[in-house]
C-alpha cells in the first residue's frame, strides 16, 4: 500500500522563491526530506545530497581559485568552507526559508521506543551494521536539504543549472578574505616567500614615530624588498608595527585578487572549447 | 617555581583547555547575485457574518486569486475566524511577522494593504536608527588616519 504524499503549498512557495522548476515536483519533495523521516514512502535526499556536495565543492573551489590564485591551499579550503560549508549552508537554508519545508526526524530510534512510537525499519546499507542512531538537528536537515537540491538541480535541468544556482545564491554572498588566512610569523613567512619569487631579502625600516616615551606612542613600519615597498603597518610598539607591516605585506600578495576570468566550467560546446582561454595558473606557495 | 597546576598537566592527564577555532560564515547580500523575496507567507482572517469584514470577502472572491498567481513565492493561508475583525498578516524569512486589521476598508484600500504587507522586508520600521548606512564593504578611499598624512608646510 502506497500513500499518495501530498506536496505541501510552503513547498511551491519555496520552489518560486528560489527559481526552481523541476520537471517533477515530486524531486524537490524528495531533495527535502532527510533519511531519518520515517513517515514517508519516497526514496530520501541522501544521494542528491552527496551530489550536490560535491558539486558545491568543485564550483566553489574553481571559482575562488580563478579568483584568488596566490592563496595558500589551507586558506583556500578555509574560504570554500566559509562559502559552502555546513554551518554557512544552515545560515543560507534558514534566510531563504528552508525550516518550514525540510521533513525530517527530531528523536533518535532510542527515543521513539521509549515513547512507545514505532520504529523505522531501515533498508539495508551493504557491508555495514546497523549504527547506533544518532540525533538529527534541524541545521544538520536544512544543510542537507539545500546540498540535496543543488544535487537534484544538477540531474534534472543539467551542471549550467546547478553552477548558476550556485553562483547565485552561495557564490554572490560576502566573506571577509582576511579572516581566512591567519598569520603567526609575518617575518619569518614573507622572507621565505621572497626567497621564493627570487627577489631581494625583506628588510623592515621605521618610517615615522611619533611619542616614543609618552603614553601613546605610534610607529609606522615599512616592510622593503630592495626599494619597493611590500607592505606597511602602524602600533603603538615597533616591534607591533613591524608585525603588522609584514602581515599586511603577506595579505597584499595572498589576496590578489583577478577580475576577469572565464570559469572552465562554462566550456560546454565544442566552438567554446575552440575559443577557450585558460587563466594563468597561480603560484601557491606552501605555508611554513 | 612550583605550581600545583603545571604538576597536575604533567603528571595527570588534564587537557590544557583548547581556544576554540572560530567558523567563518558568509554573510548574506541579497539581490547581488539572485533576490530572494522577503515575505514568505499571507495570513487572512475574516468572519462570514460580520459587517466589518464585507470589503474582505469582496477581496477574496474577486482579487485574491489573480494576486496569489502573481506572486508563487508567497504561501498565502485563508482562514475563517467568526466574530472577529478582518485581519491580514505577512510573515517574512527573518522570522518577524506584520499584521494589519482591515475592518470596514473596502476591497481596494485592502489591496493597497495587502501590497504593503508584501513588499515589505519584515524587519521592524525604526526612526530612530544608529547607522545610516549599512555596509559589507569599507568605504572607497579608506578610513582617515593621521599616520598616512603629511604635516601641513607653508
Amino acid at each position: 500500500m502506497s500513500l499518495i504524499t501530498k506536496i505541501p503549498t510552503t513547498l511551491y512557495s519555496l520552489a518560486a522563491r528560489l527559481n526552481l522548476n523541476f520537471t517533477n515536483q515530486t524531486l524537490l519533495l524528495q531533495a527535502v526530506t532527510h533519511k531519518n523521516f520515517h513517515e514517508n514512502d519516497l526514496s530520501t535526499n541522501e544521494g542528491l545530497q552527496v551530489l550536490g556536495n560535491h558539486a558545491l565543492g568543485l564550483y566553489v573551489t574553481e571559482y575562488l581559485h580563478l579568483k584568488y590564485p596566490l592563496l595558500p591551499l589551507p586558506c583556500l579550503q578555509q574560504a570554500v568552507t566559509a562559502y559552502c560549508g555546513h554551518l554557512t549552508l544552515t545560515v543560507v537554508g534558514q534566510e531563504v526559508g528552508l525550516q518550514y519545508v525540510v521533513r525530517w526526524n527530531n528523536f533518535t530510534d532510542e527515543e521513539l521506543f521509549l515513547q512507545g512510537k514505532e520504529i523505522p525499519k531501515k533498508t539495508k546499507s551493504v557491508g555495514k551494521s546497523r549504527e547506533p542512531a544518532q540525533r538529527i538537528t534541524q541545521g544538520t536537515a536544512i544543510s542537507h536539504a539545500l546540498k540535496a537540491i543543488v544535487g537534484a538541480l544538477y540531474i534534472d535541468k543539467g551542471p549550467q543549472s546547478a553552477r548558476q544556482f550556485i553562483h547565485d545564491h552561495i557564490l554572490s554572498r560576502d566573506v571577509n578574505m582576511q579572516n581566512v588566512i591567519e598569520i603567526k610569523e609575518p617575518k619569518r613567512e614573507l622572507s621565505a616567500l621572497m626567497k621564493r619569487l627570487s627577489r631581494p631579502s625583506p628588510i623592515s625600516r621605521l618610517k615615522s614615530e611619533t611619542g616614543r616615551l609618552s603614553y601613546a606612542p605610534a610607529f609606522v613600519v615599512g616592510v622593503y624588498s630592495g626599494t619597493e615597498q611590500l607592505g606597511e603597518g602602524f602600533g603603538s610598539s615597533i616591534k607591533m608595527a613591524e608585525f603588522r607591516a609584514g602581515r599586511n605585506a603577506l595579505l597584499h600578495y595572498y589576496l590578489k585578487e583577478v577580475k576577469d576570468f572565464t570559469l572552465p566550467s562554462i566550456i560546454d560546446s565544442q566552438e567554446k572549447q575552440t575559443t577557450y582561454i585558460p587563466t594563468k595558473i597561480g603560484d601557491t606557495p606552501p605555508r611554513l | 617555581m612550583y605550581n600545583v597546576i603545571d604538576h597536575l598537566f604533567l603528571f595527570c592527564q588534564i587537557q590544557k583547555p583548547m581556544s576554540r577555532k572560530k567558523t567563518i560564515i558568509s554573510l548574506a547580500k541579497n539581490g547581488v547575485g539572485a533576490f530572494v523575496f522577503p515575505c514568505r507567507k499571507l495570513e487572512f482572517t475574516y468572519c462570514e457574518r460580520s459587517g466589518s469584514s464585507r470589503g474582505m470577502i469582496e477581496y477574496l472572491t474577486t482579487r485574491l486569486i489573480p494576486f496569489a498567481k502573481k506572486n508563487p513565492q508567497i504561501e498565502i493561508v485563508v482562514t475563517p475566524r467568526p466574530s472577529k475583525h478582518p485581519f491580514v498578516r505577512g510573515l517574512y524569512l527573518n522570522g518577524r511577522e506584520k499584521g494589519i486589521s482591515v475592518r470596514n476598508k473596502t476591497s481596494g484600500e485592502i489591496m493597497e494593504t495587502v501590497n504593503l504587507i508584501r513588499d515589505n522586508t519584515g524587519f521592524k520600521n525604526n526612526k530612530r536608527f544608529k547607522k545610516p548606512v549599512i555596509s559589507t564593504t569599507p568605504s572607497v578611499r579608506g578610513i582617515w588616519s593621521p599616520f598616512n598624512t603629511q604635516p601641513h608646510k607653508i
